[in-house]
């Protein structure tokens, strides 16, 4: 009987190590050695049509090898008819297996962003060891993508890195938005199938992120620059900080300059209607970081009149940046998605793709309050209670 | 031949009554005559040096015989009260109550059987005969103890500085000054049929779970090895799962300590030549205490403490495994900077991270083994050794990476950080089967190692107290108390 219960008890748990065994699905023990890391992949295209896939790798020598202590890095080009093939052919030419799991960047070049990527998003986003949190970036035709991604920034060693951080450190100035992979594939599978993705260039000097390119059917088919990307993030996110405005306001004696920093809110809102008519209220607050000339002190009069300035200029901001996608007739962000979401019936009325967009009307109303005024060195002003 | 032919050898007997059957006739009574008496004896202890006899006559012309251990008695006392008094005796004696009137001693008694006089002189006492009167033992037993002293082994900084000696009812006495009170039991064990080595139960009435005093008492009154030699053995023998690698019952040397435990509703057991006593029932979280603990004066001192330790036998166990795991693995899974450190400090490493990590973790435990039982300044001289040798020469040499050097010494650091040795040496193995676990299965290994641990912790038990008591079965109160005791 006892020799039973323990016959059964040694199987049970044997049975127990077998299937937990079974589990077991990475067949992969590649030492970290033993594997050629891609910290960046650049994708273009050659005037002949073909692929050419760039990668950027750290070379691996032992601590103290190097007499900076710098990581040093290389990158390694490959063509072919196909990415897929560019790639394999790479493979080719390094002398351990190429490594995708800390990929941070693809920097795609605009000749092919422009042609159409959607088989590049589709193999990027099949292939399972390539991680769908990388950034994207389209980088400008004055670069080859080659050359950007063998740009050296002083202050980081590593481009790819360079990027990482760039976007890691959430940039307070509102020129751009980070777009990662499934990001990028989530919007663009949306009712209005547009999506943005940020662009980059370099000279000799540094590497330069800043502005967005609109996608419609995966082609790139404009450019958010300046202001308009800030707009973009506060039409699509409903809010944007750290936008910067620097303003002319001419007067009887001297023209006033002044510069300020606002943080905006957007309260977005619809009416059923058919051209449909959305309403944007925007609230800020801001902060009056320069006033010229010296010697003026920010007083109500002074302040009222660069927040009526600041207003009219942040209103015709909206009003030229959604009539310039109006123009291009696509809409990146997700306004139409908002409408489909909350009446399906209601939104395929619009005929959205086609013309609802574009016949859209809209309301834009903008509310700044200036918050500090940063006089700490005004010796006179009054006391609280005085 | 290549292998020996097995010989089978009969066990031998060793039990002390079969021995004295083959020595003498234990059924015929003690005589009453020197003569008689005195080759007997020489046969039961033949061939021991330390045997003692001393013949001499009465003024009153009977003839005496004393014989004893020597080396266990007090020989002046001895001379004083025993021999003098007789030198000085002119009538003769006739019965042993007549000794009464002659010895200055404080106590003897009349022999009953052989074997209980055997075992009085092994224990150090004098048999005394004179010729027609009946023998008697003379209580002159003198243990070799030596004096209360600090605890060698558990330093501790603000705790007191009395420690345990080599006998187990100074022992217990040490104990009652530190509980003045009628509840505090004690039952004492002879155990070992041929060591006869005595042992104590010392408990707190009421505080204590009966259950567990009568487990345990049934476990000691079936005691039946020949020998009890060591705590260690007794601690296997008391614990429920003797094949498991954690321990079931903790040691400690020093009283106060002791004394805490007892509160908790602990059982104490002193065996005699131990400067140790066990402590049962026990879990995991008592590992993690010292009886210092409670002298900080702010609690938060004791939760930071706790914590660290507990934060520390997670590092010092897992970090090998967590290693290896992630470089031969699951490198995505470092921060991209630390890999491409990681990646160049193993450029020209010839070893695998497997191979790597074994190989450090064997010279960490061959050099905390051979510094252990060393003199201090030699072991200094090792830890010196073995830290430039494992540390800067190994990875000079390229044998070994330096991120498995930062590695291994935060794991060794790290694990010696909880103030139980034998639990730290459980730990020990558990590294070594994390490292296995990791090295055939990456992450996904390490994670099935650690949930087999934590079932078999589950599921082990001390003296029927789960072993992860206050986690399961979950009692926040005693938790919250473990980190943060209530005033």
């Amino acid at each position: 009987m006892i020799k039973h219960t323990n016959f059964k008890k040694i199987s049970l748990i044997i049975l127990i190590i077998m299937f937990s065994l079974s589990l077991f699905g990475c067949a992969d023990t590649r030492e970290i050695d033993q594997r050629t890391i891609v910290i960046g992949m650049g994708l273009d295209k050659t005037e002949e049509d073909e692929y050419i896939v760039t990668l950027q790798v750290p070379i691996l020598v032992p601590n103290g090898a190097t007499e900076s202590g710098t990581n040093d890095f290389e990158t390694i080009t490959g063509k072919g008819e196909f990415v897929w093939e560019a790639i394999t052919n790479l493979e080719a030419s390094t002398p351990t297996v190429l490594f995708f799991g800390h990929l941070k960047a693809i920097a795609i070049g605009e000749r092919l962003a422009t042609e159409g990527m959607d088989h590049i998003i589709d193999l990027l986003d099949r292939r399972a060891p390539l991680a769908n949190e990388v950034f994207l970036l389209i980088i400008r035709k004055q670069n080859d993508v080659h050359d950007f991604l063998n740009q050296e920034s002083p202050l980081i060693s590593l481009p790819a890195l360079y990027i990482d951080r760039f976007f890691g450190a959430d940039q307070k100035v509102s020129r751009t938005k980070s777009v990662r992979l499934f990001q990028f594939r989530r919007d663009h599978d949306m009712v209005s199938h547009a999506a943005t993705i940020p662009l980059a260039y370099s000279n000799e000097d540094s590497i330069f992120i800043e502005d967005l390119g609109v996608f419609h059917n995966f082609k790139l088919v404009g450019e958010l620059k300046g202001h308009e990307a800030g707009v973009g993030m506060l039409l699509k996110d409903k809010k944007v900080d750290h936008m910067n405005y620097s303003l002319d306001i001419e007067q009887p004696n001297t023209n006033l300059k002044a510069s300020i920093r606002v943080n905006l809110v957007n309260n977005i809102s619809y009416d059923k209607t058919n051209p449909v008519k959305m309403n944007f209220n925007i609230n800020g607050k801001g902060e009056l970081v320069y006033l010229y000339p010296e010697g003026i002190y920010s007083s109500q009069e002074t302040l009222n009149k660069i927040v009526r300035e600041l207003e009219k200029e942040i209103s015709q901001d909206i009003t030229d940046t959604i009539n310039k996608m109006k123009r291009l007739n696509v809409e990146p962000w997700l306004l139409g998605h908002r409408i489909w979401a909350m009446d399906t019936e209601y939104f395929s009325t619009l005929n959205w793709n086609e013309t609802g967009w574009r016949d859209a009307e809209y309301d834009v109303s903008v509310n700044v309050e200036i918050e500090q005024t940063g006089q700490r060195g005004m010796l006179d002003k009054k006391k609280i209670g005085d | 031949m290549l292998f020996k032919k097995k010989e089978t050898v009969e066990p031998v007997t060793l039990s002390f009554d079969d021995y004295l059957t083959t020595v003498i006739n234990v059924y015929e009574s003690i005589p009453s005559s020197v003569s008689l008496l005195k080759p007997k004896m020489e046969a039961i202890f033949s061939d021991s040096y330390d045997f003692s006899e001393r013949n001499f006559s009465l003024p009153s012309g009977q003839k005496s015989y004393l014989c004893y251990l020597s080396g266990l008695i007090n020989e002046e006392l001895l001379d004083d009260n025993v021999i003098k008094p007789l030198l000085h005796r002119e009538e003769n004696i006739e019965v042993s109550d007549d000794f009464e009137n002659i010895l200055t001693l404080k106590s003897f008694q009349p022999v009953t059987t052989w074997e209980n006089t055997v075992e009085l002189i092994l224990a150090g006492n004098v048999l005394l005969i004179v010729n027609g009167v009946k023998p008697v033992v003379l209580f002159l037993a003198e243990k070799n103890l030596r004096n209360v002293a600090d605890p060698t082994t558990e330093y501790q900084v603000y705790g007191s500085k009395l420690g345990f000696i080599e006998d187990s009812r100074t022992n217990v006495g040490i104990v009652r000054q530190f509980i003045q009170d009628p509840r505090l039991k004690t039952k004492e064990y002879q155990l070992g049929k041929v060591s006869k080595t005595h042992a104590s139960l010392v408990y707190l009435e009421q505080y204590v779970d009966v259950k567990t005093v009568e487990t345990i008492d049934s476990y000691l009154k079936g005691f039946n090895q020949k020998h009890m030699l060591s705590l260690g053995q007794l601690s296997k023998y008391v614990s429920r799962h003797p094949n498991s690698i954690f321990p079931q019952a903790s040691k400690t040397e020093r009283p106060d300590h002791v004394a805490y435990a007892l509160t908790q509703g602990k059982v104490v057991l002193f065996v005699d030549n131990s400067t140790f006593c066990l402590l049962a029932p026990i879990t995991f979280m008592d590992m993690l205490e010292t009886s210092e603990d409670h002298s900080f004066l702010v609690s938060w001192n004791l939760t930071f403490i706790r914590l660290v330790r507990l934060i520390s036998l997670l590092f010092g166990s897992s970090l090998p495994a967590l290693y290896v795991a992630l470089v031969a693995f699951q490198p995505e899974l470092i921060p991209t900077t630390l890999t491409i450190n990681v990646a160049q400090s193993r450029a020209q490493i010839p070893l695998p991270a497997t191979a790597e990590a074994f190989l450090m973790l064997f010279a960490l435990d061959v050099l905390v083994e051979a510094s252990i039982r060393l003199p201090s300044f030699v072991g200094q001289t090792i830890g010196i050794v073995g830290g430039l040798v494992i540390g800067t020469a190994a990875v000079e040499a390229g044998i070994v990476s330096n991120v498995m050097v930062i590695v291994i010494a935060l794991t060794a650091v790290a694990i010696f950080t909880l103030p139980n040795w034998e639990f730290v040496s459980s730990w020990r193995i558990v590294r070594y089967a994390f490292v296995l676990s990791a090295a055939s299965f990456g992450l996904y290994g390490l994670v099935l190692a650690i949930g087999f641990l934590c079932l078999h912790l589950a599921k082990l038990d001390s003296l029927g107290r789960s072993y992860l008591y206050p986690l399961t079965p979950f009692d926040g109160k005693e938790l919250k108390n473990f980190f943060k005791p209530q005033r």
